[in-house]
């Protein structure tokens, strides 16, 4: 009898206080970004999705390096976006993915070009930024024709003004960063030249491992089914 | 080389004492200083180093970029300063580097004690603040490390022992060689001339340095000073003594020279007063005469007295070393006092049936001299009864023998209160003494000092009214002249011995006794008869003749026992009728006597030896030629005189030039003994000896034989060392002016003796 008491007590708790968890918050803009109000676009889809599962979170400040230390120590229990990798794969419990990071390519708006491989590239003339790295096969590809530009803006405005055919950048961040103006006259490739998916992810020594990562999927699931999900991506990341 | 006393010593002691403290202190303060300053700085740079990694490594840590903070803390690990160190997060040393002693690499792992010591250690906190967060992300601890400020520390002490040593060595020499050349050589060198001064008979030629500094300066100048003051003194000194001396010697020869002075003059008037004496005088002149000589031989003697004392005090009388008969001496003593002691009816007794080893060497004349003064001394100071002198031999060792001789009288003693001062100079008992007795007092100093010159001591014991005893002891040598005994100890005979004295009967029949006779003895002319007349085999009866019934004794032995022989002896002053007699001794009885009584015992019996003589009678041949070499009138005719009363012909030089001539005409040996005067004008009797001496040599290589003639002396110079001239010269012996009649006779005889009569 006292049991139950007890018990019912926990839950009557946990209901009127949300659980909150802490968010290791490394600056990793657009996804993670601590400028804005919504923490990035994967700190506000974290929180959306735990909050209909009715978990808070906290957000932690610190870099990338800490986090993974953080996370280990069991000083923050959610890293917000993360590549999937073997390694990590060992230790940390990754969610569904909920969001990628594509490496396409961007053409003029009424262009019908796809990518298919390097081969497709050999004869356009490919814009991209001083010193960025991209994929090492394409820098190296001699029958591939390069032209460098200062910035991203630089080269949506070179191919604009149709001086290149494609230039290179991630969906979600040339979305985020390019001018809305500007944004409607080019469009992307369905084909990435790299595609990562991004993930959260808890500790697998953490506890609460499990209920952050069922209820993350459970949240992303109910937002997809209600479609809120589709609207996020297309209200927030094309929209500013 | 230093030669340091033991100031330096304690100045050398001191100054390393006073340096080692002060030197020590500073030490121990200098290192104190540096240790404080060195952990300090250890401290500084510790936190230096704490202040740069709290710079880089809060972004480090923020990042968790190991591999930078693990390079970042090596490189400071790699100070000598530290030991280890460690970043603690969350409890746990997430990051801990350790100073690696063996590999260049630093070692990531603390030791247990590293990490025993990090915990007590106050940690830092770090904490970082950035666009992307803050917040504590370590607490750093650092363990320094002392190794290198011990090692500096090690290497600062021993660097400043070597430097206090070296300092304190250094400074102390310097300090030394200072004080050593400004106050301690200066000092010592003082101190050696002072010493030199003391030591080596004063030498004051050495002369310090006076530019030395202050207080040393002064006390060289000082001592300087002192010196020449002193070397000033003992030249004044010395002049003093050569003076004194000079005045000491022309003492002693001014008293040579009063001596020959006086005595030349006294030997013309005792000599002339025994002229006068001899020749045709009434009763009352003739005493008048004798009384005049007496008092003339009385300053003899005081003037000889004094010469002997002024010797004396003047260190000139030495001690001779001759061989001589010491029991002929002791003899000779007596016989020359015995007329004395007779004239006074007092008995002279003689015991020297002890006395052996009759050689002995020493000075015959001066124990003579200490002998006549004693006993004249006693029978001076006794008016009745006995003189007896005994003498003997004490304590003989292989070298020295001690003479002993007392003398005692029965005179009138000495009080016990003037004994001590009795052999002091010109002392006698009382001024009444001196007026009763007469001398100048000076004979018993004169004894005294003699006895000591010979190592020896007169002693005395007397009681008033009854006697006095004095005691000689000299220190005699012994001879390695050996003479048997002249007195057989074997004869067999029987002798009686009549003497009412006591004492004399002793000596008698001691001596008699030593002789190996049978001895019997009384002391009256009836006990004499009485045994006479009952002992058959008396060999000879020795009687007194001071015995009563003296005569009516010697009738009756002439008529009833004629066999048996007649010895007599009596005092010197008394004549008997010889014929009477086998035997006549004078009191007391010496060697001699005793050879002529054995020797009359051993003849047969009652036949009188018609050549038997006494010794004052025995005759110098009156035909015997001499010589007198004398220039002083007066002296010629004392000396004639006296010749002439012995019975010589005298012929008179009066230089050695004539002396010469009168032998060189002599050609048949005429004169048998030359008296020679020393000193004379043309030639002195030196000289004139030496001229005889050569012709006699000359004489005996030319016709193979030449008689030596007896040359001697006369001469007024007392002094010692007249003696050694005359004999030096050539001459046979001495005698010293004026001349005593009876020491005159006795080298007349003795230098005649065996001379054939003409």
């Amino acid at each position: 009898m006292r049991h139950v008491l007890l018990l019912s007590l926990l839950i009557l708790s946990s209901l009127s206080h949300a659980t909150t968890y802490k968010v290791a918050a490394y600056a990793w803009e657009p996804f993670v970004d601590l400028k804005r109000d919504d923490g990035g676009i994967s700190i506000d889809l974290l929180r959306k999705a735990l909050q209909t599962q009715g978990y808070a979170i906290e957000l932690v400040p610190m870099p990338w390096a800490r986090s993974l230390v953080m996370l280990e120590k069991g000083k923050v229990d959610i890293l917000p976006a993360v590549w999937f990798t073997e390694e990590r794969n060992k230790t940390m419990l990754y969610s569904e993915r909920y969001a990628a990071n594509r490496l396409v390519f961007i053409k003029a708006k009424d262009d019908d070009y796809e990518f298919e491989g390097l081969p497709s590239l050999y004869d356009k003339v490919v814009g991209v930024v001083r010193d960025y790295a991209y994929e090492e096969s394409l820098l190296k590809d001699n029958n591939i024709r390069f032209s460098v530009a200062d910035s991203l803006n630089s080269n949506i405005k070179k191919l604009i003004a149709g001086r290149v055919d494609l230039t290179i950048e991630d969906e979600i961040v040339a979305k985020q960063t390019i001018e809305p103006s500007l944004l409607k006259e080019i469009d992307f490739s369905d084909n990435a030249l790299i595609e990562n998916p991004l993930f959260i992810t808890c500790s697998k020594q953490s506890v609460h491992c499990n209920t952050i990562i069922d209820a993350f999927n459970q949240g992303i699931a109910s937002m997809q089914a209600d479609g809120s999900y589709q609207r996020y991506f297309s209200e927030r990341v094309a929209n500013q | 080389m230093i030669r340091s006393g033991k100031l330096a010593n304690l100045v050398v002691c001191l100054i390393l004492l006073v340096q080692t403290i002060v030197f020590g202190a500073t030490a121990v303060y200098n290192y104190w200083i540096s240790k404080q300053t060195l952990y300090q700085k250890l401290e500084e740079n510790i936190d230096t180093i704490a202040q740069r990694l709290s710079n880089s490594l809060p972004l480090l840590l923020w990042n968790y970029n190991t591999d930078a903070i693990n390079r970042a803390l090596e490189t400071e690990v790699s100070s000598q300063d530290i030991d280890a160190i460690a970043i603690e997060v969350d409890g746990v040393n997430e990051y801990q580097v350790a100073q690696s002693h063996s590999e260049k690499r630093s070692s990531y792992f603390l030791s247990d004690q590293q990490k025993t010591v990090m915990a007590s250690l106050q940690g830092r906190q770090i904490n970082y603040t950035g666009d992307d967060g803050n917040g504590l992300v370590g607490t750093l601890y650092i363990l320094p490390s002392d190794a290198e400020v011990k090692a500096a520390l090690k290497k600062l002490a021993n660097q400043l022992l070597l430097q206090s040593l070296t300092l304190n060595v250094s400074l102390a020499m310097i300090m030394f060689w200072i004080l050593y050349t400004l106050i301690i050589k200066p000092i010592n060198k003082t101190n050696q001339n002072l010493k030199s001064i003391i030591n080596e008979g004063a030498d004051l030629s050495k002369r310090l340095d006076e530019n030395n500094v202050g207080e040393i300066g002064q006390l060289a100048k000082n001592y300087n000073q002192l010196a020449q003051y002193l070397s000033a003194m003992l030249q004044d000194r010395q002049i003093a003594l050569e003076k004194a001396e000079e005045s000491a010697k022309l003492k002693s020869e001014f008293l040579a020279s009063m001596s020959h002075e006086i005595r030349t003059p006294m030997n013309g008037v005792l000599g002339m007063l025994d002229l006068i004496s001899k020749g045709d005088l009434n009763d009352k002149q003739l005493h008048h005469a004798k009384l005049a000589k007496s008092s003339a031989e009385s300053l003899l003697v005081i003037i000889n007295d004094i010469l002997d004392f002024s010797k004396i005090e003047a260190g000139k009388l030495e001690i001779e070393k001759v061989d001589f008969d010491i029991r002929l001496l002791v003899e000779s003593c007596i016989q020359s006092m015995a007329l004395r002691a007779h004239q006074k009816n007092l008995e002279l007794l003689l015991d020297l049936t002890t006395l052996e080893m009759p050689y002995v060497i020493g000075d015959p004349n001066r124990i003579r001299q200490i002998l006549i003064n004693i006993i004249a001394n006693a029978i001076k100071f006794t008016e009745q009864g006995t003189i007896s002198v005994s003498a003997k031999m004490l304590g003989q060792n292989s070298s020295q023998i001690i003479f002993n001789c007392d003398i005692t009288d029965t005179g009138i003693g000495i009080p016990e209160s003037k004994q001590a001062i009795l052999f002091d100079a010109f002392s006698q008992v009382d001024a009444s003494t001196t007026r009763e007795y007469g001398g100048t007092g000076l004979g018993l100093a004169i004894v005294n000092q003699l006895c000591m010159l010979m190592d020896g001591q007169v002693s005395l014991v007397s009681q008033v009214g009854k006697g006095t005893c004095f005691s000689i002891k000299i220190k005699l040598q012994k001879s390695d002249k050996i003479t048997n005994s002249v007195l057989p100890n074997d004869l067999s005979y029987k002798v009686l011995v009549i003497d009412e004295s006591e004492k004399n009967r002793q000596i008698l029949i001691g001596q008699l006794t030593h002789l190996g006779i049978t001895t019997l003895d009384v002391q009256h002319h009836s006990q004499a008869i009485k045994i006479i007349e009952t002992t058959t085999d008396i060999h000879c009866v020795l009687i007194s003749s001071t015995l009563p019934a003296f005569t009516d004794l010697i009738n009756y032995l002439r008529e009833h026992r004629a066999q048996v022989k007649r010895a007599v002896i009596t005092p010197v002053n008394t004549d008997i009728k010889k014929d009477a007699f086998d035997f006549h001794g004078f009191k007391p009885m010496i060697t001699e006597d005793w050879v002529r009584f054995i020797k009359v015992l051993k003849t047969e019996p009652a036949v009188p030896d018609p050549s038997e003589q006494t010794r004052q009678s025995e005759p110098i041949d009156n035909k015997t030629h001499i010589l007198l070499v004398e220039d002083n009138m007066i002296n010629q005719q004392v000396a004639l005189a006296n010749l002439e009363a012995l019975g010589f012909e005298v012929d008179i030089a009066e230089n050695g030039k004539q002396a010469i001539q009168k032998l060189y005409d002599d050609q048949d040996h005429y004169y048998q003994l030359i008296l020679m005067d020393c000193q004379m004008p043309e030639m002195d009797g030196y000289q004139a000896t030496q001229m005889i001496r050569k012709n006699e040599a000359d004489a005996q290589t030319e016709q193979g034989t030449c008689p030596h003639i007896p040359i001697i002396a006369m001469t007024a110079n007392a002094m010692k060392g007249d003696r050694e001239k005359c004999i030096a010269a050539g001459m046979d012996d001495y005698l010293s002016k004026p001349i005593d009649p009876e020491k005159f006779q006795a080298k007349l005889s003795k230098w005649l003796k065996g001379i054939p009569k003409n």
